[in-house]
């Protein structure tokens, strides 16, 4: 499966699989990630997401197939990679005896970041004020947040985040999304799982389907929704009964057909397939 | 191996130490256990005692005597010139414990023959005669110079027991501590945050540099509280660094194993006991399997050079027996955390 298309490739995987003794976790995984993209993995528990995201940042080594980042091997070639990466954990793991300020300032002396870079990033996540507090006094968003910007102390080239508004309120996600949005703009790519389709719709350029540890779909949002969607149309007759139609249903569309010569439609909201109906037309139930 | 790398996550866990109740608590139970026993003991609470001698030839049984006590009597020799004299000395209390040294005693004693000893004691007799008496037997069995007996004695109780504080202290940063700070990475999984971008071994030493700070504070700290000074400092300096540096590497061995702080509190507790016990045991005597055992454990090895180094002089022998019996479980130790980390690797 290529790369979105007009990026240069920075993730390559290549017939990547890890088993756990009869457990095929991941199974003969390919694709290609494009420089500046968002690419979502969506599946169940248990799908594959995380072991992926693990194997592609060097902490899982794969039973078989290989994953360039950079066209660095993430196995063998793990020192290269580490410094043009990063992860947010789907767990908050953040030192939480420790100030906000003193995690970040951590993290930038590993990654041999500039300490100028530790309150830019305090306040491009919102948390300044906060950044002399101690982390276990923080809320769930406010510790998404500051797990953001540990991610970011690197700038890194590809950031991956493994349900990164999982346990959010709507607000906090909303601002989780937004960083995310504005790092890919800066050019950086990224790489998230996620169980929310309406999150892999708004935010991904593409997004891949994972079942059983194997990809069963991957493309645009809208063209997986065209493709394997349900097109369905919502009308309102004269006599002010309403009716779902599917238009790709033959025999529904020759119903909406009639009512049209017949002049009773009154209104038509045509709807395209959502991400939602696509996950279960191919993976068999929704997330 | 980056340095920065491994001074950020040390310092970190430094930082987080002081502000980990845990560890605190782990730190001053011993310093508070040596406090408390440096003011029950006293450098020289020697309680004073007389013992009237009547040989008919020159003997070494009373300096003998005066050396297996010295650690509980300040033991006073004073010669009687014939056993009425002696008794009536006993009798008037002026003396704890007459003894009637017959002619060729030492020569007797040296042959093997159970030479005979008149024991003169008062009808209620006192704490340093009756302790004189009791040790009359192990003077006159066979020679044993260099063991434990001769060794505590000639050491003050308050000194001994500052020693097993120590021991305790350091046991407590290794196999409490340290693993404590270890398994709280791994339950929390914030070492997968650090290796990100550093490696598993550049953690590691970063935590062993923590355990081994810990004891280097520690240790210093407790002697001035205490007020204890070894003689021979060298000496002590290497087996304090000796037993920190090799019980650090048992104790990232066992943090390495636990999973939760829930195993590392029970598994920790069982460790703790054969560091702990060894100290405090290696001064008695023990069956010939036990005093085995007991020989090959680290802390029985600290124990016995710092023994030497409090004393100032080796009353313990074979020193260097101790210091490669410390440095083989340092190599153990060490040893399994380096193959667990290749195994990790490879996983």
């Amino acid at each position: 499966m290529s790369a979105h298309s007009g990026g240069r490739v920075i993730i390559e995987v290549d017939g990547l699989s890890k088993h756990y003794g009869d457990l095929r976790a991941v199974d003969d995984v390919s694709f290609s990630v494009a420089e500046g993209e968002i690419l979502g993995l969506l599946g169940h528990n248990g799908a594959g997401k995380t072991t992926t995201i693990r194997m592609l940042t060097g902490r899982a080594r794969p039973t078989s197939g290989r994953a360039l980042i950079a066209g660095h091997d993430v196995v063998h070639e793990r020192e290269r990679v580490k410094p043009l990466i990063n992860l947010v954990f789907e767990e908050q793991n953040l030192y939480e005896r420790q100030t906000g300020r003193e995690n970040l300032h951590l993290f930038a002396r590993l990654y041999g970041a500039p300490p100028a870079r530790v309150a830019e990033l305090l306040e491009r996540v919102g948390l300044t004020d906060a950044a002399s507090r101690k982390v276990r006094t923080y809320s769930s968003g406010m510790k998404q947040r500051m797990l953001i910007a540990r991610a970011l102390v690197n700038d890194p080239r590809v950031l991956f985040l493994d349900e990164p508004t999982k346990g959010l309120d709507p607000s906090s996600a909303r601002d989780v999304r937004g960083i995310i949005r504005e790092h890919a703009r800066a050019g950086a790519t990224v790489f998230l799982t996620t169980h929310y389709m309406e999150e892999a719709d708004e935010l991904c350029d593409r997004v891949a389907f994972l079942a059983a540890g194997q990809i069963v779909a991957l493309d645009a949002p809208r063209e997986l929704k065209l493709r394997f969607g349900r097109r369905t149309a919502s009308v309102l007759l004269r006599d002010r009964s309403k009716h779902e139609v599917r238009l790709d249903d033959g025999g529904d569309a020759a119903r909406l057909e009639a009512w049209m010569a017949a002049g009773e439609v009154l209104t038509v909201h045509s709807q395209e397939g959502t991400l939602e109906d696509v996950f279960v037309n191919l993976a068999g139930r929704a997330l | 191996m980056n340095a920065t790398r491994v001074n950020a996550i040390y310092r970190k866990d430094l930082r987080d130490a002081l502000r980990d109740s845990r560890l605190i608590v782990a730190l001053l139970v011993p310093l508070l256990i040596g406090v408390l026993y440096s003011f029950m003991f006293k450098d020289d609470a020697r309680q004073a005692a007389k013992l009237g001698v009547v040989a008919s030839t020159s003997s070494r049984l009373p300096a003998a005597l005066q050396a297996a006590t010295r650690a509980a009597v300040h033991l006073q020799v004073q010669s009687f010139a014939d056993q009425a004299a002696l008794t009536r000395q006993v009798r008037d209390k002026n003396v704890d414990v007459g003894l009637i040294i017959p002619a060729g005693f030492d020569q007797a004693l040296k042959g093997g023959a159970p030479p005979r000893l008149t024991v003169i004691l008062p009808a209620a007799p006192s704490f340093g005669g009756d302790y004189v008496a009791a040790m009359l037997d192990r003077v006159t069995l066979p020679s044993t110079a260099g063991t434990s007996d001769s060794a505590f004695a000639a050491l003050a109780a308050r000194k001994i027991f500052v020693l097993v504080a120590i021991i305790l202290m350091i046991a407590m940063i290794a196999v409490y501590a340290l693993p404590a700070v270890l398994t709280e990475e791994t339950e929390r999984r914030t070492v997968d945050a650090l290796t990100m971008i550093a490696s598993d071994a550049e953690v590691i030493v970063a935590k062993a540099l923590f355990g081994l700070t810990y004891c280097v504070i520690s240790v210093p700290l407790m002697l001035a509280i205490t007020r204890v000074a070894p003689e021979d400092v060298a000496l002590f300096v290497v087996d304090i660094v000796l037993t920190s540096v090799t019980l650090v590497g048992l104790g990232l061995l066992l943090g390495g194993l636990m999973r939760t702080q829930t195993q590392l509190n029970t598994w920790s507790t069982v460790a703790l006991i054969p560091l702990l016990a060894p100290a405090i045991i290696v001064q008695l005597p023990l069956p010939g399997w036990a005093t085995v055992i007991v020989f090959v454990l680290p802390t029985a090895q600290t124990m016995r050079l710092g023994v030497n180094a409090l004393a100032g002089r080796e009353l313990f022998g074979a020193e260097w027996l101790s210091v490669a019996i410390i440095l083989a479980w340092a190599v153990v130790g060490y040893g399994l955390v380096w193959w667990r980390l290749l195994r990790r690797e490879a996983a």
